[in-house]
């Protein structure tokens, strides 16, 4: 067999674009200041992964040869977690798949969607199509709730009505 | 569709894991799962997922007896099975090619799919309002496959770029792929 290759072809260029646009937010600005190192992989959908306090992966697809706003946004999230992860202890593999610990997974990722929306919002209002981005990407109900300024238990339970639907489909 | 055992999980991630990049093929936090897919001789989609996240974080390689190969986005993994003569192409199983083969090939945001089971579309995120209005008018009805002298012809509604039209997919034997609309704009 091949050893698979994962790294994008292009990701040194992908991430300096990926920066730049995020860098047009304030709050995205302050985020690039965390020091974190970045590996850009490629793979058929665009997702994070986020190595317990030390490194962000942006999975890309490997014929996307330009950085666009869905990653910027992926990168901040990425950031979030990046930071959050300094004050958690790291999730025992034992507890995986508990109900328990698979809720407290879910619950995590809203936070981590919740504290990207003012960043989102920041790029919106710098001409970025944030907000159709968002919808895009699945998020726009939740986007909407949280402008009209939702608590973050709010959007958990918003965000585990689409869970189950989907869930259902 | 099936997990496989933890043994064969951890035999399979020796085999493709890369130790440039922590914390992804860590074997205690991860799942294997198997799809078996007969357009490739003993051929499986494999999905192996990190857990450590949810939803998890997850990496597909298809694997053709003792040929895997990683999904990456593009064609390229198809065409190394495909010269390695892993293909199985024939009336049965074309249209699980070309479905396959879309789903897996991101042109993003200029994606290519075949509207077959439209509840079921991948990229849902990145096609258009109208879509949902429109597909359940398409179904696997209208697929319609051809012989050629040197592979297939499908006619068949595709979303390009998020939106329905009816297309034109040519497939040739050794597995190369080639989708246009049918009345090109």
């Amino acid at each position: 067999m091949i050893q698979p290759a994962y790294t994008h072809p292009r990701g040194e260029v992908i991430l300096n674009e990926v920066k730049s646009i995020l860098s047009a937010s304030a709050k995205g600005v302050s985020l690039l200041q965390e020091p974190a190192q970045i590996i850009i992989l490629k793979g058929p959908l665009p997702q994070a992964f986020v190595y317990e306090d030390k490194i962000i992966y942006l999975r890309i697809p490997a014929l996307q040869e330009k950085g666009r706003l869905e990653q910027a946004i992926d990168l901040a999230g990425a950031y979030i977690e990046l930071k959050m992860n300094q004050k958690l202890s790291p999730l025992e593999a034992e507890s995986l798949g508990s109900d328990d610990i698979l809720s407290e997974q879910h619950y995590k990722n809203v936070a981590i969607i919740y504290k990207t929306f003012p960043i989102a919002a920041e790029l919106e209002e710098q001409g970025h199509k944030a907000v159709k981005e968002l919808r895009l990407m699945g998020l726009g109900k939740l986007y909407q709730a949280w402008k009209t300024g939702v608590t973050l238990e709010d959007c958990a339970n918003i965000y585990w009505e689409m869970f189950e639907t989907k869930e259902e489909d | 569709m099936h997990y496989l055992a933890p043994e064969e999980k951890d035999e399979f991630i020796e085999l493709v894991r890369d130790d440039n990049l922590p914390g992804i093929f860590e074997a205690d936090y991860c799942a294997l799962r198997k799809i078996p897919y007969s357009f490739y001789k003993d051929g499986h989609l494999l999905i192996l997922e990190n857990l450590s996240i949810a939803p998890p974080f997850a990496l597909d390689y298809l694997q053709s007896g003792q040929h895997i190969v990683y999904l990456d986005g593009s064609a390229a993994p198809f065409e190394i099975l495909n010269a390695h003569g892993c293909l199985n192409l024939n009336d049965e199983t074309i249209i699980d090619y070309l479905e396959f083969f879309c789903t897996y090939v991101n042109q993003r945001p200029d994606n290519i799919l075949l509207l077959r089971n439209p509840d079921h579309i991948p990229f849902q995120d990145t096609i258009y309002i109208d879509f949902h209005f429109d597909k359940n008018n398409y179904g696997e009805k209208d697929i319609k496959v051809k012989r050629s002298e040197n592979g297939y012809i499908v006619n068949a509604p595709f979303v390009f770029a998020g939106k329905i039209d009816l297309g034109i997919a040519t497939i040739n034997d050794n597995g190369d792929i080639h989708i246009e609309r049918e009345n090109p704009r």
